[in-house]
């Protein structure tokens, strides 16, 4: 549950309130806001964080609230939407629009804490497949011309063989830089090599 | 009579007088006295000229065939005879004239009589004298009281009208009274009283009756409907109201099993000491759940009447509340415009509760212009985009104050001196269930302008 802030939007002051109080008893960073322009005027400069928020408030409304921060941060900032309105029709279309979760006012706080779970869970992994993409791009700066030439037929699929022909050299040579490129990006088998490209491309 | 015509007349006539005086020689001696005739005649049938004519005739006549003694007698004679047949012949002049204006009175009279009995016909009158007794009877007056002519000449006409008192004309006002049809039936009745106090023919008065028990039955129909009319728009607001307080019962409901969340958390840390009271806590948090399902379980017993999105038009929606917005405009004293795009105007939406928001907000608006000696509503629906129609409710009042804006939407709070505060934030319920959101805004009146969308619906609008 720690290291990701959570913020909490919603225009009735208990709610706010006993939010972040439980919240915070859990250890988590907690923020309330009073509506949805609160939330954008004092915009915490976060790189990943939880949002709950309500529906119905006066001023921007919840769906704006999910709608402004898809454009900010697409799909860093998790939403879970609370609601003591709740209709189908409604759900639906806030899950359409990248809510995470969608909870009926009054609900047991469990509930929420496993909803919560779920956001920080994905915001973990966000952050560490980020690591792991940046770690590799540096890597993959390090490697020589040649060696980037060889590193991007090899996670085509092609063969030392194809490679040669390719780049016009003989396959021996192709096999020392295989070697080179495979040290250099920390990948012990042409999978996990694959699986670095792909990362990098995300 | 052509004018060549009408000369022959003194012709003849002094001819047939000169016949006549010749015949008339055998007796004795004539002057002018037989010409006479002949100017009386001619006067009678024609013109000045011609008698003028006849005159001369008769003057040349008598000339010719008389001897005078000299010039001086015949032109004294002839003198006279102008003088007193002229005279006679303007007597018969003022005579014709007279006798013309006579016949022509009699005309207008015979016409005016025709018309009066054609009035007569078509009205229920009573005539009554001075004992109050009937003297006079139209056919449709027999209807209106239920008897035929023989039967009611002659009775006293408080025969007819239920405790009749004594001094009912004296005011000379009409009134409103109680009629009785011999076969015991009663109606209202209204008199309306022509005195004629110094009539010779002994009448008294003219009463114009006219029966009541149709408009007073439409009045009895019209409040009725008005009632019914309320009671729904009531009912349907509390199924609205209700709706409404269930959301806002969730808010402290939520803050409050927070809480106790929080607090069991707090106690776990204490050890073995909170966990009797950690499970009385949870026990409590359960309860507070329990309450937010029944009021769930409300809300979609209450939804699932109305929750359904019809392909409507919202020019027709809003058509069929001119009876109640003219009632509202009365009531109000004030002036409502309608202005709906009607070509783009297919939504998806549930009738009785978008005329109900309507009627919300209009009444809303009419409140506001309680005090405004010129207040004007204007409803207006335009298509905004390919999905929305936008309905706008504005009015000249004094707008919504800054600061009250974002407590206007919130259940029992209210800006008026009278109301319970639900109706903005039932319509905002309603608004919501169409899938739009309510906002205010100024209006170009210079007051407020409630606005929300509805979902348009152009599939249909294309087949």
């Amino acid at each position: 549950m720690k290291g990701h802030s959570v913020f909490i939007i919603d225009d009735d002051e208990a709610v706010r309130d006993s939010l972040v109080t439980l919240l915070r008893g859990q250890g988590v960073t907690a923020r309330g806001f009073v509506s949805g322009d609160d939330f954008f005027a004092r915009l915490p400069e976060t790189e990943t964080a939880c949002v709950v928020t309500d529906i119905r408030m006066p001023g921007m409304d919840g769906a704006e609230v999910v709608r402004r921060l898809n454009e900010l941060r697409p799909g860093a900032w998790p939403v879970i939407v609370i609601t003591g309105h709740a209709d189908v029709p409604m759900a639906v279309q806030l899950m359409k629009s990248g809510v995470v979760d969608f909870i009926e006012k009054p609900f047991d706080p469990n509930r929420l804490f496993e909803s919560l779970m779920g956001c920080m869970g994905l915001l973990s992994d966000r952050v560490s497949r980020q690591k792991m993409a940046r770690q590799a791009e540096r890597r993959l700066g390090e490697l020589t011309p040649r060696e980037r030439q060889v590193f991007e037929a090899l996670v085509e699929g092609r063969s030392n063989k194809e490679i040669g022909l390719a780049l016009n050299i003989s396959p021996r040579t192709v096999e020392i830089f295989r070697a080179k490129v495979m040290t250099k990006m920390q990948a012990d088998s042409l999978s996990a090599l694959v699986r670095i490209a792909l990362s990098i491309r995300a | 009579m052509t004018t060549a015509q009408s000369y022959l007349v003194p012709v003849v006539a002094v001819a047939a007088c000169l016949l006549v005086r010749h015949i008339l020689e055998i007796i004795g001696q004539f002057y002018y006295l037989p010409f006479v005739p002949a100017v009386m005649a001619t006067a009678m049938f024609t013109g000045r000229r011609q008698t003028a004519v006849a005159i001369g005739l008769s003057i040349i006549a008598n000339v010719a065939l008389v001897a005078r003694l000299g010039w001086v007698d015949t032109a004294t004679n002839a003198l006279l005879f102008v003088a007193v047949s002229w005279f006679i012949a303007e007597m018969c002049w003022r005579l014709r004239a007279m006798q013309e204006r006579a016949h022509e009175l009699s005309l207008r009279l015979t016409h005016r009589n025709r018309m009066l009995d054609a009035i007569l016909a078509s009205t229920p009158v009573v005539a009554i004298d001075r004992d109050r007794r009937v003297s006079f009877l139209t056919r449709r007056a027999c209807a209106v009281l239920g008897v035929t002519s023989e039967e009611a000449m002659g009775r006293d006409f408080g025969d007819y009208v239920q405790s009749l008192q004594a001094d009912w004309m004296d005011s000379g006002e009409d009134a409103v009274w109680t009629g009785r049809r011999p076969d015991g039936e009663t109606f209202p009745l209204s008199i309306q009283v022509g005195l004629m106090p110094e009539n010779p023919d002994g009448v008294l008065a003219t009463l114009c009756l006219t029966d009541l028990s149709l408009a007073h039955a439409a009045d009895a129909r019209a409040r009725e409907l008005h009632t019914q009319l309320n009671r729904v728009w009531r009912l349907n607001s509390l199924g609205e109201m209700a709706a409404s307080l269930a959301h806002e019962l969730n808010q402290p409901l939520t803050a409050a099993t927070t809480y106790l969340h929080a607090s069991q958390d707090s106690l776990e840390k204490v050890g073995l000491m909170g966990q009797s009271a950690g499970r009385t806590i949870e026990l409590a948090k359960a309860q507070l759940l329990r309450a937010g399902g029944i009021i769930r379980r409300m809300r979609e017993l209450l939804a699932h009447e109305s929750r359904s999105l019809d392909l409507e038009r919202v020019a027709a929606m809003v058509a069929d509340l001119h009876g109640v917005l003219l009632m509202i405009q009365t009531d109000g004293r004030v002036k409502i415009e309608i202005d709906i795009d009607d070509l783009n105007d297919h939504v998806r939406a549930e009738r009785i509760q978008f005329q109900q928001a309507i009627i919300n907000l209009v009444r809303n608006a009419t409140e506001a212009l309680e005090d405004h000696p010129d207040g004007r509503i204007r409803v207006i629906g335009r298509a905004r985009s390919d999905s929305v129609f936008e309905v706008r409710v504005e009015d000249n009042g004094g707008g919504v104050a800054p600061r009250q804006l974002e407590k206007i939407f919130r259940p029992l709070t209210t800006t008026k001196r009278s109301g319970m505060g639900l109706g903005l934030s039932v319509t905002r319920t309603i608004v919501e269930s169409h899938g739009g959101t309510l906002s205010v805004e100024r209006s170009q009146l210079g007051g407020a302008a409630f606005v929300f969308g509805l979902m348009r619906e152009r599939e249909l609008e294309v087949a």
